[in-house]
């Protein structure tokens, strides 16, 4: 099954494969949950201690954030049109575990405009 | 005779009697039926005045020159309008309207947080500290201001006599206290506290009518006690006042205090860490730092034979084709590596090619050699803010204001930014370091009122991208512009600071002004790419994304060179930029055009112009 959110993450491998001291300085593990149609779809994992992020739970490795989120929000959270922290509030994004290391990789997920 | 008239005017009395009393009745009954509905009609007008009234008034407080938009006000603005025909049994369809926009209320109140790792409001408390020791109190002035207004309300209030309300009074020292207790509560930032005095204020007019409302009775209480020390002894309000400021002030000191110490304690423990073991944070830095160090040269340069390459690069620069002039000044660095305007010139041109990290490597090369020259600085600023770098940035924008002749004195001011090696890890600064930054920056604005120094407004504008303040960010890029309107790098920024927050449509205005002035600008065309893909306009953004990719790799240079047989083999793989190429992959995704996802991994650039031809 493909979802939008393969998109968003393999542009998180390609980017952790360019960036391995960024995604190093992150350190964290975290587990997304992607839901399509209110069930869980797929599962990614993003181990930023080793640089590496792949589909399915994670393998030899705690977790330390699992976050649950719906496909099309996960994509707008990577395109910036939806602030993390809004969808937090409005319950679109459900987080568990270390809360603060996702707004350590908030700048790793978006798409910045170059100044 | 006489009884005969008698007898003949009885029943004329009668009948006259009989239809007074008919008169009487239907009148009476019309009266019940016209009067009574007449009655109530005017106490639901005057509810309904009431709570217009209600919510009109907490406008005054919203828009006023209190302190700023309170959203608690706003929330509670919504609330009342709903309340207010409950009575009526009046479906208020409003609520459900209002019921929706809970995410509009979100926005608005996360539109007033600041971006996270400046949150700290205890930050603001610093700042309103100093900034209370540098211009004396100004919550003194208003409340004495506001003292004078309310006892002219209250005068105009005892004018229209509310004689009835007066006997609610009880001591007035039980009600000051209730006032005080009032304010006593816990305070998060005194922003928020001073919307909260107005608040009484436009309670007064409304007192003016009669109504029977309990909610106002023991609100007027309370206005009303406050305001009789005004009346009876004028000295007691004052001292409320003190006490309330004082009070303030010791809030405020408190969390000063606490913040200090909380940055202190983290700084000890991240010093602690240091020393004892290496801790993998430190040793990632200190590779990430070095991960810049070397640049790249392209391999088999076609501009390798070339006479004079630094000028002839320089040529390109002005006919604007920016990948042909880096070949060039590659060329002309690895001939003279000790000349730090062609590393200068290497670093700029790269960052305009979309080639962070190499510029970055470049324009450190150029730093080493010259440390005081304030293009470099300004450039590697930019570039480390693109790279998430906040303290480089930091302190390239810190030494650009030390070294510039108009402005050292404001940073000798500060010695304390100056000191180094203080803070550890590069992407998390403390939250003051880059708010003082901001401070002097615009102290350095405030030196010449008149004229506007774009660089500077530029270098402010770097620093608001850095903290989050986009809006402030764009201000400072259209100040800028008004100097110089025909800067496509300003351009480019202003528009960068319109994409980053969020608003897209005038980004893509301001790239097209940038590219009008510039059309091998190809960091531009990237961005505008990136904009249209954030607008879900995804064939739009690959054949911009693809436009810069086929300059990149297709330069003039290799074109008009006379050697042919090095010009054909060059192929210009490395010439093309990796953030052009993984978001091209993103986009070609979010298409659902996974058909051409093989195109993207071998970087057949080609194969892709092909499928986009049309």
């Amino acid at each position: 099954m493909s979802l939008q959110s393969d998109a968003v993450f393999q542009k998180i491998i390609d980017g952790l494969k360019d960036n391995e001291a960024k995604a190093k300085a992150v350190n964290g593990v975290f587990l997304y949950k992607i839901t399509k149609d209110g069930k869980v779809a797929k599962e990614w994992t993003l181990d930023c201690k080793n640089a590496k992020a792949y589909e399915g739970p994670a393998q030899g490795i705690k977790v330390d954030t699992t976050l649950t989120v719906a496909d099309e929000d996960m994509v707008d959270i990577a395109l910036g049109k939806l602030n993390p922290q809004a969808a937090f509030m409005k319950g679109k994004l459900k987080i568990a575990g270390n809360i603060m290391l996702t707004q350590k990789l908030a700048p790793l997920l978006k798409t910045d405009a170059k100044l | 005779m006489v009884q005969s008239e008698i007898w003949r005017s009885k029943p004329i009395l009668w009948r006259i009697g009989f239809r007074a009393a008919i008169y009487s009745i239907i009148i009476r009954a019309l009266c019940n039926t016209v009067v009574k509905p007449i009655a109530s009609i005017t106490t639901d007008k005057q509810l309904r005045s009431i709570s217009t009234s209600n919510t009109m008034s907490f406008r005054p407080l919203v828009e006023g020159d209190c302190g700023g938009v309170n959203p608690l006000m706003q929330l509670g603005g919504q609330f009342t309008r709903d309340v207010a025909h409950k009575d009526e049994g009046y479906v208020q369809r409003h609520f459900e309207r209002a019921a929706r926009p809970e995410e509009q209320l979100i926005n608005e109140f996360l539109g007033q947080v600041t971006a996270p790792p400046q949150s700290f409001q205890m930050d603001t408390l610093l700042q309103e500290m100093r900034d209370i020791n540098i211009h004396g109190n100004p919550q003194q002035q208003m409340h004495s201001q506001q003292a004078e207004q309310w006892g002219q309300d209250f005068a105009r209030g005892l004018a229209t006599a509310l004689p009835n309300k007066m006997i609610h009074m009880q001591a007035q020292q039980q009600d000051l206290q209730h006032a005080q207790e009032f304010f006593d509560e816990p305070l998060i930032s005194s922003q928020n506290f001073r919307s909260l005095p107005p608040l009484r204020q436009p309670l007064m007019p409304i007192a003016a009518g009669q109504q029977q409302d309990p909610f106002f009775d023991s609100a007027m209480e309370t206005i009303i006690t406050d305001n009789l020390p005004q009346a009876a002894q004028g000295e007691s309000l004052d001292d409320w006042i003190s006490d309330y400021q004082r009070s303030t002030e010791q809030k405020e000191q408190t969390a000063a205090n606490f913040n200090e110490k909380f940055w202190e304690r983290l700084q000890d423990e991240w010093q602690k860490l240091a020393d004892e073991n290496e801790h993998p944070w430190l040793s990632e830095y200190n590779d990430n730092m070095d991960a810049y160090k070397e640049y790249e040269f392209a391999e088999g340069n076609p501009m390798s034979d070339v006479e004079n390459p630094f000028e002839k690069g320089k040529e390109y620069l002005a006919k604007g084709d920016i990948p042909s002039a880096v070949l060039c000044f590659e060329v002309a660095a690895k001939k003279q590596p000790d000349r730090a305007e062609v590393w200068q010139l290497l670093g700029t041109s790269q960052t305009e090619n979309e080639m962070d990290p190499q510029a970055i490597a470049a324009l450190k090369r150029a730093y080493d050699l010259q440390p005081d020259n304030q293009q470099v600085l300004m450039a590697l600023a930019a570039c480390y803010t693109n790279e998430g770098l906040q303290n480089n940035a930091v302190r390239m924008l810190c030494n650009w204001l030390a070294v510039h002749p108009k402005y050292q004195h404001l940073v000798a001011a500060h010695p304390e930014l100056q000191a180094e090696g203080t803070s550890l890890a590069s992407s998390l600064i403390g939250p003051s370091k880059l708010r003082d930054l901001q401070q002097i920056y615009l102290e350095a604005v405030r030196q010449h009122p008149s004229e506007v120094d774009a660089e500077v407004q530029d270098a402010l504008g770097v620093l608001y991208n850095l903290s989050g303040e986009f809006d402030k960010a764009v201000d400072c890029y259209h100040s800028a512009l008004q100097v110089d309107p025909q800067n496509a790098k300003t351009w480019n920024r202003l528009g960068a600071s319109l994409a980053n927050g969020s608003r897209s449509v005038e980004a893509v205005e301001a790239y097209q002004q940038a590219l009008q002035l510039q059309p091998g600008f190809i960091r531009v065309r990237y961005n505008v790419g990136v904009c249209c893909m954030n607008l879900k306009a995804y064939k739009e953004a690959v054949e911009h994304l693809l436009t810069a990719l086929t300059m990149q790799a297709h330069t003039n240079a290799a074109r008009e060179l006379p050697n042919a047989a090095m010009a054909a083999t060059f192929r210009g793989q490395n010439q093309m930029s990796e953030s052009i190429w993984s978001t091209l992959k993103m986009v070609i995704s979010l298409m659902g055009r996974s058909d051409l996802q093989s195109h993207v991994s071998d970087r057949n650039l080609a194969a892709l112009n092909e499928a986009f031809k049309d």
